[in-house]
């Protein structure tokens, strides 16, 4: 779907500490109330895992090869996790209930599986991998509503739900396979995220960037050659999108996450990475291995004294500087 | 002589399942309800001005039983949408038999409607689906596309009532498929119950739905005509049914509300 600009976001994994504050701003922004209580427009997990909604990689959805719509499963309640209360008031305050527990017993809920990973000591390895609505190019709940409801804006591509039209049909909950619409029971609507437009339009970023305390996020139109964005994507080609395989073309990308080599039995270093490069393929891609080996060029550049202009922007010596929104 | 005694038999009992088969449901069959397919006509019976209604659309009033009742059959809908398409059973014939009454007072015109649902679905849940029922009248003539109308010019009045809301109905117009629009006057009501049965498959959905006879809005149909086109629309929300996956009256029945030229009216 053409648009006349495409503003789009880049996240370095290597950065990213998994300190949440990112989803805690969205929450505070926009999805604290009205139904929205229990949505994350921005969810950090922990990978490998399960992610969010349980299983969502899992569940189909988004385009098959020849280009066609792809029917996926519908999640459940229990796959996004059944919200759970404590009795506060009766074991803490009238003293009428001796424990204090949960209404429901808890089995699952947005990163319950927080660094548990994989593999075993020493070769145990995990990462976080922030995800919010990927604006894509090819949106998948777009070619799936079945009332137009859904529409990505030409002048920065951020895709809508209009909440006039939307019927709540949750076609476009089922159809994208990154689960990022979320189905808001108390209005019987769809949501997302808005790439917080109403600060875009201000000349802002996103709460969840403008927050991040690690600085992973740069935001910048695709076609801006001066800016950061265009600079990660298209010039070093070190940000990749999340699972492209699926058709949407998203426009959210990710710089992979090197990481440090696997021990030998007898703890010998080995030359390979302890995150299985074929599981960030599986993730990114097939170019994963380059993009890794371009990092670890700069970073090597960077630290023998040398210049390198990646390194420089993947630092992020200045926020102000990781955002060009005009 | 036994071996055709055997023949006879095997061959009447065939006959009798051969009948059975042809009718949708032969345990429905009742004599005191009038089978209606699309095209025929029916005739609003009318309220007498001294009958009182306690409550404007009690589902279960006792004067739907004295009035004629008649039964349609609903198939799927043709899906118009890929989202639709992928949920469809290519040769879907599931059908379903949709029960509705038409009355009219001097102030009113009421449909009552009726169908057999095992399962009550009121919630709307990230993955579970409520039942609806829905009516739909051409603003035009039978031209008008059963599928939601023709455009802008040719566009129907819907009225549909949903279970996780059952005392509202709302008011919707549209013209042609992917326009359902909600209309800003909202005066036609009604109310719903579902009546469990010892036998779930015998238990009932009962919604009443009615407006004053005259509305003035562009997208409000108008009763007042010889006759109005009108069709219905079932969704069962165990079969995860919204939007376009849902079974409907294919073409027009025609109504006869009794309203044209009446001077009491």
């Amino acid at each position: 779907m053409a648009v006349k600009r495409q503003l789009s976001m880049v996240l370095d994994l290597n950065k990213c500490i998994g300190c949440h504050t990112c989803s805690a701003a969205c929450k505070l922004m926009w999805t604290n109330r009205n139904g929205r209580e229990f949505m994350y427009w921005n969810n950090v997990e922990t990978q490998p895992g399960l992610g969010y909604p349980r299983d969502y990689q899992n569940m189909g959805g988004g385009f098959d090869a020849d280009g066609a719509l792809r029917l996926g499963r519908q999640p459940s309640q229990e796959d996004y996790g059944i919200p759970w209360e404590y009795n506060y008031q009766e074991a803490l305050m009238t003293g009428t209930d001796p424990w204090l527990r949960p209404h429901v017993k808890p089995t699952w809920g947005a990163n319950w599986d927080e660094d548990r990973g994989e593999g075993d000591y020493p070769n145990s390895y995990y990462f976080y991998l922030p995800r919010l609505c990927n604006h894509c190019a090819n949106p998948a709940c777009l070619a799936a509503c079945s009332r137009n409801a859904i529409y990505k804006r030409q002048e920065d591509g951020i895709v809508l739900v209009d909440q006039e039209r939307c019927r709540g049909y949750r076609y476009c909950v089922n159809a994208c396979p990154y689960k990022k619409i979320y189905f808001n029971e108390q209005i019987s609507k769809s949501e997302k995220c808005i790439f917080c437009y109403p600060r875009i339009e201000k000349g802002l970023p996103t709460a969840c960037a403008q927050q991040c305390v690690g600085r992973i996020r740069w935001i910048g139109y695709r076609d801006d050659e001066e800016g950061p964005v265009h600079q990660l994507v298209e010039k070093y080609k070190v940000a990749l999108p999340l699972h492209a395989e699926w058709g949407t073309q998203p426009n959210v990308f990710y710089v992979p996450p090197l990481s440090p080599s696997r021990y030998g039995t007898d703890g010998q270093e080995l030359d390979e990475s302890r995150i299985p490069l074929s599981y960030l393929e599986s993730l990114f891609g097939p170019r994963v291995g380059e993009v890794l080996d371009t990092l670890q060029a700069e970073r090597q550049a960077k630290a023998e004294g040398r210049e390198s202009e990646l390194m420089d922007t993947l630092i992020g010596y200045k926020h102000a500087e990781m955002f060009k929104l005009s | 002589m036994t071996t055709r005694f055997i023949l006879h038999g095997s061959m009447a009992c065939a006959l009798a399942l051969g009948t059975a088969a042809a009718w949708a449901d032969h345990t429905e069959i009742n004599p005191n309800i009038t089978e209606i397919k699309p095209g025929d006509s029916v005739q609003a019976a009318r309220l007498p001005d001294n009958i009182y209604l306690r409550t404007q659309d009690d589902p279960d009033d006792i004067i739907w039983d004295r009035l004629p009742m008649y039964r349609t059959e609903l198939f799927p809908a043709p899906p118009v949408h890929q989202s639709v398409k992928l949920r469809f059973d290519e040769g879907a014939n599931r059908s379903k038999h949709l029960y509705f009454q038409v009355a009219r007072s001097n102030e009113r015109f009421y449909v009552r409607l009726q169908w057999k649902d095992d399962s009550q679905d009121t919630d709307t849940t990230v993955d579970s689906f409520r039942d609806g029922v829905a009516i739909q009248y051409a603003i035009g003539d039978t031209d008008t596309s059963y599928m939601m109308g023709s455009g802008s010019e040719n566009p129907v009045n819907i009225w549909y009532w949903r279970a996780d809301d059952t005392d509202r109905v709302e008011n919707l117009a549209a013209g042609g498929y992917r326009s359902t629009t909600t209309l800003d006057e909202q005066h036609v009501t009604g109310a719903g119950a579902y009546y469990p049965d010892a036998i779930e498959q015998d238990s009932l959905w009962r919604v009443v739905m009615s407006r004053p006879l005259t509305a003035d809005g562009e997208y409000d149909v108008d009763l007042a005509r010889e006759q109005v086109p009108i069709a219905f629309a079932v969704w069962q929300g165990s079969d995860n049914e919204r939007d376009g996956n849902k079974r409907v009256t294919h073409t027009w029945i025609l109504l006869d509300t009794g309203l044209e030229g009446a001077s009491d009216s």
